[in-house]
């Protein structure tokens, strides 16, 4: 070892630090080296000055000045310390738990929706969104005593039987379509029939149109052919006939009966029975539907009587809860098909 | 040199007047202060070099360990523990903006000689009141040659010269190994022994 690596090791020889094999290096060095020897004895000289120098003790009133210092630090800084400290950790996890919580409500607000709307097919919730007095319905309408409709998972499309007994009037909904056949329209048709021979079948179906129970123009489609069919054997132009074809064709032809026009027929009854029309809507945009209040006796004859004018989309609620005098009805026309 | 290590015994009355406080007895607190109280100021003081500073550090020093002496998990001694947490506010301390604008100022004031007028009891064997005040310029000198060391160098020369702890203890409080400790030692020493040429007989 020269003096360069003796120098290394003499602090921790004044501090009797060395290990077992560097120690008698160290030792016999010194002993045959002035300088490094200096080296060690100023280095014990710095070591034990600083070993001599005074204790520096706290003041006397250093625990007094503590004990006001913890006291009103304690509570804030412990708040604060539960709340946030370790930033790096708390921070984050505070920001992850709430965003958990924010993803959390909205699926299950979301879920909850569609759960909701999972029974109620298309058309149906069109006609949802436009009764609002009504708030769901099913595929099949029926009325649900109070026990069924508490135990259900799903709403009941029609309202409790205790709100029925209340002061409100019971609701129900039914979704209507008029029948498709064959019919006229606003407009009379002036049908000539030339032949004689075909003179009183004609006056007998005019007959069957005026009996027609829904407009009293209906005629069927098996019935304008052969009235057409008349024209050609009277010897008229094949244009002329042409025309006349086309002509029943735009008045006779099938199709799909306008929703509207069915509006009237609906309301007449209403009137027959002794209800009340509270709202109409009949236009393309906002569709057309009807709230109406009928006396809850009356509710069997008015259905029989919308039979005939319309196919019903799903079967009429069958409303047996007695002690019921206004039965609230939102009607809705829908294209048929 | 001073041996202030504390004896097993003394660590295990220190770990009772823990339980005792967890337990909620606050008194026990005051015991473990008054206990560490005078070390916890000597290496504040020798480390930061300035009284009011000192007794700053201390007090904070205290306060983060009742703060947190729900979480001391009996593994060490407390006097290693708390000197750790002492060592680790004065190194952030003199890191510190506030710390250094402050000395800067006052070096400002005091001009380059005089520094901080150390009214320090000279309590060692002096045999007249020349010898007393040449003991007193010797340790202010001594005082500003330790503060002039970079931290690391001075935390281990104030924890082994100055508090008089094993290379053992020093190695748990700073978490440095053994062969470090010896080196930075070594290093502060001879810068001391450069600083203080003249000074020391």
């Amino acid at each position: 070892m020269n003096c360069r690596d003796i120098e290394k090791h003499l602090s921790a020889f004044i501090d009797n630090a060395l290990d077992d094999e560097i120690r008698p290096r160290v030792e016999e060095h010194i002993a045959s080296c002035t300088e490094c020897a200096e080296k060690l004895s100023a280095l014990q000289s710095v070591s034990n000055a600083l070993g001599d120098l005074p204790i520096i003790k706290a003041p006397s009133d250093f625990m007094e000045n503590l004990h006001k210092r913890i006291k009103p630090e304690s509570f804030l800084k412990k708040l604060f310390r539960t709340l946030f400290v370790p930033f790096r950790i708390k921070i984050p996890i505070e920001f992850a738990t709430a965003a958990m919580v924010g993803v959390l409500v909205f699926f299950v607000t979301t879920t909850q929706q569609d759960v909701k709307q999972l029974p109620v097919s298309s058309m149906e919730k069109r006609a949802f969104e436009v009764n609002e007095p009504l708030t769901q319905m099913k595929d099949t309408p029926v009325v649900r005593k109070e026990e069924e409709r508490q135990n259900a998972v799903m709403p009941s499309t029609v309202p409790s039987p205790a709100k029925a007994e209340g002061s409100e009037p019971f609701e129900l909904a039914l979704v209507i379509m008029p029948k498709v056949t064959g019919r006229l329209q606003t407009q009379p048709v002036e049908m000539e029939y030339t032949s004689d021979l075909k003179k009183e079948p004609a006056a007998e179906e005019k007959q069957k149109i005026s009996e027609s129970p829904l407009t009293g123009l209906s005629v069927s489609e098996k019935t304008m052919s052969r009235s057409t069919a008349d024209t050609y054997r009277e010897g008229r132009t094949e244009d002329e006939a042409g025309e006349d074809q086309d002509k029943a064709n735009s008045y006779y032809t099938p199709s799909a009966p306008e929703p509207g026009g069915i509006m009237i027929q609906v309301k007449s009854l209403i009137e027959q029975i002794n209800g009340r029309i509270v709202t109409v809507k009949d236009n393309k945009d906002s569709g057309h539907s009807l709230n109406a209040e009928i006396p809850a006796d009356k509710y069997d004859n008015f259905l029989n009587q919308l039979k005939p004018i319309a196919d019903f989309k799903t079967p009429p609620p069958d409303v047996s809860i007695k002690d019921m005098e206004t039965i609230r009805i939102n009607i809705r026309i829908v294209d048929p098909g | 040199m001073k041996e202030t290590v504390l004896s097993n015994a003394d660590s295990s009355e220190d770990h009772d007047l823990i339980r005792s406080f967890c337990a909620g007895e606050k008194a026990a607190f005051d015991k473990l202060v008054n206990r560490h109280k005078d070390r916890i100021y000597n290496l504040c003081y020798w480390f930061l070099g300035d009284f009011q500073e000192a007794d700053d550090m201390a007090q904070d020093i205290f306060i983060k360990a009742f703060g947190s002496l729900d979480k001391f998990r009996f593994e060490s001694a407390f006097s290693t523990w708390i000197y750790r947490i002492a060592v680790n506010t004065c190194k952030n301390r003199i890191k510190s903006m506030e710390y250094r604008y402050k000395k800067w100022m006052d070096r400002l004031d005091a001009g380059p000689e005089n520094g901080n007028p150390v009214n320090i009891v000279i309590e060692n064997n002096v045999n007249s009141p020349q010898e007393a005040l040449e003991k007193k310029e010797q340790t202010a000198t001594i005082r500003k040659a330790i503060n002039s060391l970079p931290p690391d160098k001075k935390t281990v020369a104030v924890l082994r010269d100055i508090e008089g702890l094993s290379y053992e203890e020093i190695e748990k409080i700073t978490g440095l190994n053994s062969g470090t400790v010896k080196s930075k030692l070594s290093r502060a020493r001879m810068d001391l022994k450069k600083k203080l040429k003249g000074v020391l007989k």
